[in-house]
């Protein structure tokens, strides 16, 4: 009997439907009752009395379905029709709860429409007005409803009410902008409750009429600070700018006025009065008032180019020169060519602030090609702050004639120019100078040269590949080699084909002399794909010290794990034994950089280094490495060790530690943030625990069990700034005793690595922040924190 | 091509790699020196640092307090929380931070307040930093401006579209500066993803999507004690009385407060406020939006949609995409999110660098100093305040279409919805006195 199809043919109403199905054809999976209510919401009678005994918590089907019928009646007026009903229906009834007479507020004042003085639904809300307990929920009806008969229901309430119900019946008038309401308002200026007082003035300062402001200014104290917000809120509204203007005027002579209220009249004259406002901002600004002035900066941006940027310009110099600094960021706003005369001029003011505000701004304005070379050579010999702001206007500097003048420029001439130039056509996208770019290959000037393989590492395309290899191969200025490498290795990694990025670099070095071997070794490095790897792996197995070593050295440093395997197969296969003790050292420093603690790894990479390493240092510091596993496999080779007199300390602390990772994680807290103390430990480098950096912050550490304490990291991976001050590290099984602090460190970028004296165990690590950090405070972020 | 799992075009390209390490972006990234004169708008030293206040101590004002409590140019002298304890752990954290100060002579402490007036009726403040749940942006913001303070607002910026509008009004008729806090404006990828859009990088756009997420349904909570110390009424403020509970008032970018409509947008404030934003500033929209909401399910819609003048649609697909945002057009698409992911088809356009003659978008690399920057130079933050307030309007009638289960037809110009006059009652809110009035 619940089918759509009954529903649709159904002589009940829409909305009514609606509710029946939601309250008697409820799905299977829909709520119970609560327990505690009403007999009646179960049975679910009818909708009204469904939801009159509605509840914060517990079933809301009631209100569900009601909602759902609002959303299924639209805009249809008579299904709505229905649904009015139904909700006043609830406010009538003395029973229903104040939770189902708020919700049918709610929904009533949603859509109930413009009110006649008899209709049912405005009697009985206007009713409720004047309840102390329920004057909010009828304002959630009445308030949104326009027309007269709703302004009346305020208005009659409003003048029997006393307390806090005339409070929020006079806030209702001012929301509603009753202008007949002025006349009862007016009088309530006086009024001993300050609230009552207050929202009377905020009322008629929210109408806004000449009536509305003329009561303001007749009121007690007409400079209180409420009342003198609606004086300028009526300054805005007035429908006159005259009589705005005139009453920002009062506000601004009123000696009993505030400086910072005048200052918000004196906006008021900017905004209602245009003709004037360039004049009175241009005083403004070369007086010495500097809450005015910064009101007057503000407007400027509110005004029409026109109207202002040419005054503001020729003035700009005889203001002070903060001013002058400000009112160029202002004029370059507007992008307008009538600023750049005086914005050039102010680009040699002695004044620091002005010259990098002239530089920031020129970037912004039309430009020319007088205006771009001034602005090249002025690039020549600037440093620091004032280069950088430079380029960065040289980089967007637009306007007919700009990007001739670079190329043109580029080409030939003082070499330094030449050198500035050719970053802008880098800077500036110009792929028009490729000619010029390859061209100059042949120029004598190695300056020159390195400055235009910068530009084609930033713009060449990847077919050219090839002849920037070529260009390499015969530089012969060290600068211009390092460009080229950069260039080669930008231009590759454009690649679409990622297959293909590296093939003719490896190509090369494969087939190519030491020379050219040790030249692309940088360029494999920037690549950093698997193939590249392998392709210095072949070198590091060499015979040749050189080229062995160097590889050897640059897979230690390679920025990818990818390194890793090839570096241990090195460490296996390396013809020179110079490059197999590199390697494992290089392998070494790759597994200890690991962010994990447990390692999430196999223990094989340890495995095979132990099998190889001769060194007893070498042999010691990769079970400490072995102590970070987990597995049996780690484990039975720490016992295994154990046999081995040169190693039996080590294996037997790197077993304990195996056991007690297996118990990981840790019961970690700190001194803040303490709900973050788990991201330590969490694997994931990207959440971390992150408090100020200040003296007294501490992390505390449960092992749970005693455990071999060799180095203690403090990852920070992603917040490289935030490293600690000073910090001590205790290691005790006893909290209420832990001794000694066993090491001191200063904090690193990065990360900081606090090696302890050997010999150190105990359950528990507490590292403590005992110095703030120079240079400010900032954070102390820890992402991981691992244990060896 | 919109896969998880597929890798892109320009997989294995980094664009730290090859965008940081290249001159453009050398350039991009440098630092821009503050040219601003704090000689003028701060005080004379040591105390031209400006005074900073922090209204809302929670889960979102951690991250800003650490922040601000970092850096020279200003001093936290103030935090407000109505619960008061908050406020009061914050200002033992920021005395202990400024320890060092404190017998100069100059350092005056730090005062912790349970309620806004007290904070804003201090005429030493220049900014605050509003912290709180949504529904009290507005009210805070506004008295705030009017007490002569800047502000910064988190986003969303409002709980109405109507609020959004008087906040404009009052920012320009009082003067000051306004940032909202919807701080992608300030990361790189989120310029150059806007850039290469708005330069027609990528051709006719033809589409754009972005993932929002899902919250859990707001929860029908019973009432529990209200913790001692905390002013539940003075939390509620203008909305409708609900009874308390731990749940309703939590901070939680997973729930809490943030599923309940009374409080917010759901997922089309709290990050519809970031994400729609880019897509305004990408079409070059800040000071108008969209022309119809389409809400999902609407007539088989699949996607929560909006759509330009122009004909282009914004779908809301909260999963399965590559990143935050993507935008596609006739010649590449382009995938953008948070922590330097930008990726294109065709791959090099993310390192391409612009030509001068192109559309350069407004630079800031950090949205708190760019907010202290215009403090001091009075220009308009990247985020002002009439920007804050078109992108929170996208959030609300997106949420107002899905509540009323119909499109809603929007005129920009005159910030109205066309055709229902039911849709417009929601463009507001009554407000529950004593807090009924912005």
């Amino acid at each position: 009997m619940c089918s759509k199809k009954f529903l649709r043919h159904s002589a009940l109403p829409c909305c009514a439907a609606a509710l029946v199905l939601a309250a008697g054809c409820a799905s299977p999976s829909a709520s119970p009752p609560a327990p505690d209510q009403p007999a009646a919401t179960a049975a679910a009678a009818t909708p009204a009395a469904m939801l009159k005994s509605l509840d914060y918590s517990g079933n809301q089907t009631a209100l569900e379905a009601i909602d759902r019928a609002i959303a299924a009646a639209g805009t249809d007026r008579t299904k709505l029709s229905a649904l009015i009903t139904e909700l006043v229906e609830i406010l009538k009834q003395a029973d229903a709860t104040f939770t189902a007479q708020q919700a049918a507020a709610q929904r009533l004042g949603q859509f109930l429409p413009p009110l006649k003085a008899d209709d049912v639904a405005l009697t009985t809300v206007e009713h409720l007005l004047a309840d102390e307990r329920l004057v909010n929920v009828a304002r959630l009806a009445l308030e949104p409803v326009p027309g007269e008969a709703t302004d009346a229901a305020f208005l009659r309430t409003f003048g029997e009410t006393t307390g806090g119900v005339r409070v929020a019946l006079i806030q209702s008038i001012g929301n509603r902008r009753i202008a007949k309401a002025v006349p009862q308002l007016a009088p309530l200026l006086k009024d001993s409750d300050e609230p009552t007082a207050s929202a009377a003035a905020k009322a008629l300062g929210q109408i806004g009429t000449a009536e509305a402001l003329a009561a303001l200014e007749r009121a007690p104290n007409p400079s209180a600070r409420t009342v003198i917000e609606a004086r300028l809120a009526c300054g805005w509204s007035l429908a006159s700018p005259s009589d705005g203007v005139a009453a920002f005027q009062r506000v601004l002579t009123d000696a009993h006025t505030s400086a910072a209220y005048r200052v918000l009249a004196l906006r008021g004259v900017l905004g209602r009065d245009p003709q004037s406002a360039p004049a009175t901002i241009l005083t403004t600004l070369a007086g010495d008032d500097l809450a005015a002035k910064r009101v007057a900066l503000e407007a400027i941006s509110a005004l029409p180019a026109n109207a202002i940027v040419a005054p503001l310009a020729a003035k700009l110099s005889t203001f002070d020169a903060p001013t002058q600094a400000a009112a160029i960021g202002a004029l370059a706003a507007f992008g307008d060519a009538a600023a750049v005369p005086a914005v050039s001029k102010a680009i040699a003011d002695s004044d620091p602030a002005v010259r990098a505000a002239a530089l920031a701004a020129i970037g912004k304005l039309p430009g020319t090609r007088e205006g771009a070379l001034e602005l090249a050579q002025f690039l020549v010999t600037a440093t620091g702050d004032e280069a950088k702001l430079a380029r960065q206007s040289f980089a967007r500097l637009n306007g007919p004639g700009v990007n001739d003048a670079i190329l043109a420029t580029a080409a030939a001439g003082d070499a330094k120019l030449r050198v500035v130039m050719l970053e802008a056509v880098a800077t500036r996208n110009l792929t028009e100078a490729f000619p010029l770019l390859w061209k100059i290959r042949a120029d004598p000037d190695a300056t020159v040269r390195a400055a235009a393989l910068r530009s084609l590492g930033e713009l060449a395309p990847a077919t050219d590949q090839a002849a920037v290899l070529a260009w390499m191969i015969s530089a012969t200025d060290n600068q211009e080699i390092a460009r080229a490498q950069r260039a080669l290795a930008s231009i590759s990694l454009r690649n679409h084909d990622e297959a293909a990025r590296d093939r003719l670099v490896v190509d090369a070095v494969d087939h190519g002399t030491a020379e050219v071997q040790l030249r692309l070794l940088p360029v494999l490095t920037r690549l950093s794909s698997a193939a590249a790897a392998e392709c210095a792996g072949r070198l590091a197995c060499l015979s040749d010290a050189k080229v062995a070593l160097a590889a050897t050295d640059t897979l230690s440093r390679w920025p990818e794990r990818n390194a890793l395997p090839v570096l241990i197969t090195t460490a296996e296969k390396a013809t020179l034994d110079e490059a197999r003790a590199a390697a494992i050292k290089g392998a070494i420093g790759f597994i200890e950089r690991k962010r994990e603690t447990p390692a999430k790894e196999s223990p094989d990479d340890v495995a095979r280094l132990l099998t190889i390493a001769k060194d007893l240092e070498t042999r010691k510091s990769l079970l400490i490495l072995l102590g970070r596993g987990t597995s049996d496999t780690a484990l039975t080779l720490a016992e295994k060790l154990q046999s081995d007199p040169a190693l039996a300390a080590e294996a037997r602390d790197a077993a304990l530690s195996i056991r007690v990772n297996r118990v990981w994680p840790p019961i970690i807290t700190a001194s803040a943030s303490a709900d973050q103390a788990s991201r330590m430990v969490d694997g994931n480098a990207k959440t971390a625990w992150s408090v100020p950096a200040t003296a007294g912050q501490w992390i505390q550490v449960d092992c749970k069990q005693a455990r071999p304490i060799h180095r203690i990291t403090l990852d920070q991976t992603g917040r490289v700034g935030d490293y600690p001050g000073t910090v001590e590290v205790f290691v005790t099984d006893d909290l209420s005793n832990p001794g000694a602090a066993r090491a001191t460190a200063s904090g690193r970028r990065d990360r900081t690595v606090i090696d302890l004296p050997a010999g150190i165990r105990g359950r528990y690590v507490i590292v403590k922040s005992t110095a703030k950090r120079g240079g400010g405070a900032g954070n102390w972020s820890v992402t991981e924190l691992q244990i060896d | 091509m919109n896969s998880p799992e597929k890798k892109s075009p320009s997989a294995g390209l980094s664009r730290r790699t090859i965008v940081k390490q290249g001159l453009a972006g050398i350039i991009a990234y440098a630092v821009a020196p503050t040219f601003v004169p704090s000689s003028l708008f701060g005080r004379t030293a040591p105390s031209n640092r400006l005074n900073i206040g922090f209204i809302g101590n929670g889960l979102q004002f951690a991250g800003h307090f650490s922040a601000v409590l970092g850096r020279d140019d200003c001093r936290v002298v103030a935090l407000c929380d109505v619960m008061l304890a908050k406020a009061t752990k914050r200002r033992d954290e920021a005395e202990k931070t400024y320890g060092a100060e404190q017998s100069d002579g100059v350092y005056r402490g730090v005062k912790a307040y349970q309620y806004s007036e007290e904070l804003l009726a201090r005429d030493d403040i220049d900014a605050v930093w509003i912290c709180t749940p949504d529904h009290w942006h507005a009210p805070i913001a506004n008295a705030a401006m009017k007490s002569g303070k800047d502000v910064y607002c988190e986003k969303p910026m409002t709980l109405t579209q109507r609020e959004g509008r008087v906040l404009v009004d009052t920012a320009r008729r009082c003067g000051r500066v306004f940032q909202t806090g919807s701080q992608q404006r300030s990361e790189y990828s989120f310029r150059k993803a806007a850039e290469m859009v708005r330069n027609g990088w990528i051709g006719d756009l033809t589409r754009i999507r972005t993932n929002l997420g899902e919250f859990p349904p707001a929860l029908a909570l019973p009432e529990q004690p209200i913790p001692a110390g905390f002013d539940y009424d003075r939390w509620l403020g203008p909305t409708p009385w609900r009874p308390y509970h731990e749940k309703r008032v939590e901070g939680n970018y997973g729930g809490g407060w943030r599923c309940f409509y009374e409080y917010g947008a759901r997922k089309n404030g709290d990050w519809g406020a970031h994400h729609f934003d880019i897509i305004q500033w990408a079409l070059g929209m800040d000071h108008s939006g969209p022309v119809e909401f389409i809400p999902k399910g609407w007539q088989g819609a699949q996607y929560q949609t909006h759509v330009y003048a122009n004909g282009l649609h914004v779908e809301r697909v909260d999963s399965g995409l590559k990143a935050m945002i993507e935008f596609t057009g006739s010649k590449g698409t382009i995938w953008v999110g948070r922590n330097e992911v930008l990726e294109t088809d065709p791959p090099e356009l993310a390192a391409r660098p612009l030509r001068g003659e192109e559309t350069h978008l407004y630079v800031s690399e950090n949205h708190q100093s760019n907010f202290l920057d215009c403090v001091r130079s009075r220009q308009r933050p990247i985020a002002d305040v009439e920007i804050g307030h078109r992108t929170a309007t996208i959030c609300h009638l997106n949420a107002i279409a899905e509540r009323i289960g119909r499109p809603i037809h929007w005129d920009p110009v005159k910030e109205e919805i066309i055709g229902d006059e039911i849709a417009s009652r929601w463009l507001d809110r009554p407000r529950r006195a004593p807090y009924g009035t912005l």
